[in-house]
């Protein structure tokens, strides 16, 4: 996965959200923003509008896809969907993640010896 | 592709994204209204936690366009600036690669139109030319006899059919300007048996070579289109030798056998005497092998055939067989060769262009590994660096490879119109799409083989130890690489060369060679008399003589004579003869020779000297003893201890004994490259033969020969005006014309190799020079410890040396074995002439040592100094 070019998470931690956030339901890009700064609190500090190019970056990858929907208010948005192959990949990237944090929380913690 | 087409729906894109954008917004106002803010208050905010939207639009843009094919645009823009920044690599490269293709393109578009595709006739494997041959001359073809002709096609099972032809040039009357029309005397399976059909009307029919069937003829496409191009042509009358005949065909215009220069097909018609003659052996015969027999079957049951007519008619037709040869091959005849020497020539020039090429771009490469380096240790994708060397010598290959085929529309067109009349199918040549597809695809594999070299690089070496070489420092593996192709390249060169070489020396051996007669300010035009209108051997002689006398007493003429067959034009009708006094054996073949008929004042007006006797003179008249002139061969022959002069000689089937009054010297009258053999004139004044109703004028002129031709074109019309003037030319402009093949190929070798040597020249000293900037500082340092210029000079001058005498040697080996295959187009040379090999090896020596002069001399500059200060 190409690395985000800006913020102040890891690299792809932005991408990984998304396909988080997409694993229960498809959502347009507003809601999916909505849900991210929710759950993650403050983590989420840049702007929104980093959102769409980290979209479309899954798009060309293949592992959401985009279809014109209508939101809950009858706007016309486009409701991105997680595909097989973005399943995959955001369990590949759960260990990923998952190993990453162990390591560090290895390192930080205070030597007891 | 996917990608291509994701590309290229950018537009629709972006409208997307920013209705999209808008949309986010608007949900994001709506959520803060009802969480309680001013609309204006939650407009800004919306906007502020968005971001730029301008920024966002062009990241996400980003995103699309960095698919692979937007970044092969820019590698190409990229490779095209790279190669603009090296102008001096870039020409050379460009150069070598389109001469290299050009040539190529050019050469193997012949070959395969003219050799390899085959004959524009069905089924053309199945046709064989059929030819008789003397089985103790082994296979040199000679024509057949009209009774074999016959007796073959009725009693041979394995050919569908067999026809045969024989030129059999008419004057055409009855229209503006008389012309005499290149006929074909055809049997009348002739059409049938090569398998095609008229374009309008029709062709013979199976009896339509009767003797008192009515005078038809089937006419070319060309002389349709000269004859005023009618769609009413078929059924018309024309007058044919003086005799109406009828167009019943007109055949289409790709249509040119037995040669592109012929007008018309009249049907063989012979009386029976004729049939039955089995002495004259003139007829061509071609023959379509039935679909289930082969080759083998045919020649078999020929042979058969051969030996039953040996035991019925032992006096004409013992010793004799058939030989056949595909028709391909009877066409394309003696251009094969040739073709394959250039095509060789050619192919050896790419290998030079692909060395030549592959040599440039590991140089450049050296260079281009330090920036590969450089931006992998930067974070370059390495796949990337690797594509975008991909697509630069990409780029080289496709402009190169274009030029070169650019060049070849010319080169084929120069190649078309040389080969006019010289070349069999020339008007055939043109551009094909595959070859020129292929050739340039070779310069492209070429270019990624060896352009990929500093990608390839980066694997082998540590990235640092790249970067930390610094300036200088070549991996020493390519510079051995270099100099093996630089081997290779003179090795190439001098096999070139070599070849050249011996095309030169023959040609200066063809070009200084006597033709025995005076060649300068002679005019030469054909007379052929219809037998309609001359059917007897006075009324021809009449004619012969009266346009003689008539021409002769013109202003500005200088000597005139008459001769049966135009000299160095090849043609050489021989006949069997008896020598008094000798009794024929049987076991003997019977003496021949060639037949010419001469006027009186023949050799004086064409300048071939009488070496004893006298020439035929006013004297030598139809009912004076019969006298007859031999050449210097056929004097040597026939009589060689004795003087010639008084002997006897008749034809075999002529009872007229005729004696020798004079000795005429040698000609070249089969061109420059072969001896007439023994010849025998007769004077035209006692010439019995009918059917010879032909002759050349020559006429000796004070100035330009050409401007006498209006006066003499009225002398003939004045006496009959339905009289034709055909193949009109000077005897100068025929030896011309004689060594265009030779010369023309010499030319090409000559500008090949030149080409070859150049490169090579330019590849040594590029080399040179590279190791010496690389060496200079050693040099410097070897000249600080106490070594001589000399010595420094020594050094460099050996590099060149060792790479160019062992090019030269293997070149020169190879050169050796292949001279063999020029032997057929040699004259007078040995292929294995040790002069040519030697000056090809004391050449390449003095060029090399030419090309690392300079080189040199900056090694043995070398400021020790400098040098040190440097490190």
């Amino acid at each position: 996965m190409p690395p985000t070019q800006k913020g102040d998470l890891l690299p792809g931690t932005l991408e990984v959200l998304i396909l988080v956030t997409l694993r229960r339901e498809p959502l347009h890009g507003y809601a999916i923003a909505q849900r991210i700064r929710e759950k993650s609190g403050d983590l989420l500090q840049a702007e929104e509008g980093s959102l769409y190019p980290a979209l479309q970056r899954l798009l060309i990858a293949g592992w959401v896809s985009a279809e014109w929907g209508v939101s809950s208010r009858k706007r016309r948005v486009r409701i991105y969907t997680l595909t097989a192959a973005g399943r995959k990949e955001l369990s590949r990237e759960t260990r990923r993640v998952g190993r990453i944090i162990d390591g560090i929380a290895r390192v930080m913690r205070p030597s007891e010896t | 592709m996917k990608r291509i087409l994701r590309y290229f729906r950018l537009g629709r894109f972006e409208s997307d994204l920013a209705s999209e954008m808008q949309a986010h917004l608007e949900e994001k106002i709506t959520d803060l209204i009802a969480e309680g803010s001013e609309p204006e208050e939650a407009r800004k905010r919306a906007l502020r936690d968005f971001g730029n939207r301008t920024q966002v639009a062009e990241a996400c843009r980003r995103q699309w366009a960095f698919t692979r094919f937007d970044e092969i645009l820019r590698d190409f823009r990229c490779g095209v600036r790279a190669l603009r920044r090296s102008p001096a690599f870039t020409t050379v490269a460009l150069f070598s690669l389109a001469v290299g293709v050009g040539t190529n393109t050019v050469v193997f578009c012949a070959v395969s139109q003219i050799l390899l595709r085959p004959l524009p006739y069905p089924s053309p494997d199945r046709l064989f030319a059929v030819w008789g041959r003397s089985l103790s001359r082994g296979d040199t073809p000679t024509h057949v006899s009209a009774a074999d002709f016959y007796d073959w096609r009725t009693q041979s099972r394995a050919f569908e059919s067999l026809a045969a032809y024989a030129a059999w040039p008419m004057n055409l009357t009855g229209v503006e300007e008389p012309r005499r029309l290149e006929t074909q005397l055809v049997s009348a399976g002739f059409f049938s048996t090569l398998g095609v059909q008229a374009a309008m009307g029709r062709t013979f029919l199976s009896d339509e070579d009767r003797e008192q069937s009515p005078f038809v003829v089937v006419i070319s496409h060309k002389l349709w289109r000269a004859l005023g191009a009618s769609p009413q042509i078929v059924g018309r009358q024309v007058t044919l030798n003086g005799s109406p005949a009828t167009v019943i065909g007109v055949m289409p215009a790709g249509f040119a056998f037995p040669s592109p220069q012929v007008d018309a097909w009249v049907p063989l018609t012979l009386d029976s005497q004729n049939r039955s003659n089995r002495e004259g052996r003139w007829l061509a015969v071609i023959g379509r092998i039935k679909s289930n027999r082969t080759r083998r079957d045919a020649a078999a049951e020929m042979d058969l055939i051969s030996r039953r007519l040996a035991a019925a008619y032992p006096a004409t037709d013992a010793g004799r067989g058939v030989l056949l040869v595909p028709l391909q091959e009877g066409v394309v005849g003696k251009t094969r060769p040739i073709l394959l020497t250039l095509q060789a020539g050619a192919l050896v020039l790419l290998l030079i262009m692909c060395a030549n090429l592959a040599n440039l771009l590991l140089a450049k490469g050296v260079s281009r590994a330090r920036e590969m380096g450089l931006r992998a240790a930067l974070g370059a994708d390495r796949a990337r660096l690797i594509r975008q060397l991909m697509v630069e010598s990409s780029v080289l290959a496709l402009f190169g490879g274009g030029a070169g085929v650019l060049l070849a529309i010319p080169g084929i067109a120069l190649l078309r119109s040389f080969g006019d009349g010289l070349i069999p199918r020339a008007a055939e040549i043109h551009l094909s799409v595959p070859v020129a597809v292929f050739t340039a695809a070779t310069a492209l594999v070429t270019a990624l083989t060896f352009g990929l070299a500093p990608a390839m690089q980066l694997s082998f070496f540590n990235l640092r130890e790249q970067l930390a070489a610094g300036t200088r420092g070549t991996p020493y593996h390519v510079e051995r690489k270099r100099g093996m192709l630089i081997t290779i390249e003179v090795g190439l060169a001098s096999v070139l060369l070599v070849a050249a070489g011996l095309l030169g020396e023959s040609l200066a051996h063809l070009l200084s060679t006597d033709p025995g007669l005076r060649t300068d300010h002679l005019l030469t035009l054909r007379l052929t008399l219809p037998h309609s209108g001359y059917p007897t051997n006075a009324t021809q002689i009449a004619l012969f003589e009266r346009i003689l006398e008539r021409v002769r007493s013109l202003p500005g003429i200088v000597a005139v004579g008459e001769i049966s067959e135009t000299p160095l034009k090849g043609n050489n009708p021989t006949f069997e003869f008896a020598l008094e006094g000798v009794p024929q054996s049987p076991s003997h073949a019977p003496a021949q020779a060639g037949l010419r008929v001469i006027s009186t004042g023949c050799l004086h007006a064409a300048g071939i000297p009488v070496v004893k006797g006298r020439e035929f003179t006013s004297n030598d008249r139809a009912g004076s003893p019969p006298v007859a002139i031999v050449n210097q061969t056929m004097a040597r022959r026939y009589w060689p201890a004795e003087d010639p002069l008084g002997r006897r000689v008749r034809f075999r089937e002529d009872q007229r004994w005729m004696a020798v009054v004079g000795v005429a010297a040698d000609i070249k009258h089969m061109g420059l490259k072969a001896d007439e053999g023994p010849v025998l004139y007769i004077p035209y004044s006692q010439k019995t033969q009918e059917w010879l109703a032909w002759t050349t004028l020559m006429v000796r002129t004070a100035g330009d020969p050409m401007e006498f031709l209006p006066a003499i074109r009225t002398v003939v019309h004045g006496i009959d005006k339905n009289q034709p003037l055909a193949e009109v030319g000077t005897l100068e402009g025929l030896l011309t014309r004689s060594t265009a093949i030779p010369r023309f190929i010499t030319a090409t070798a000559g500008t090949m190799s030149g080409v070859a040597l150049l490169i090579a020249v330019v590849g040594i000293y590029g080399l040179l020079a590279y190791t010496v900037a690389q060496r200079t500082p050693e040099f410097g340092i070897r000249l600080a410890l106490g070594a001589s210029s000399r010595d420094i000079g020594w050094l460099v001058l050996r590099q060149a040396l060792m790479r160019v005498l062992a090019g030269a040697a293997a070149g020169l080996i190879g050169a050796w074995l292949l001279a063999q295959s020029l032997q057929s187009l040699l004259f007078g040379v040995n292929p294995h002439d040790p002069a040519s090999f030697a000056a090809v090896a004391a050449l390449l020596v003095l060029i090399s040592l030419a090309a690392a002069a300079i080189p040199t001399r900056h090694a043995m500059r070398a400021d020790p100094a400098a040098a040190l200060r440097a490190e």
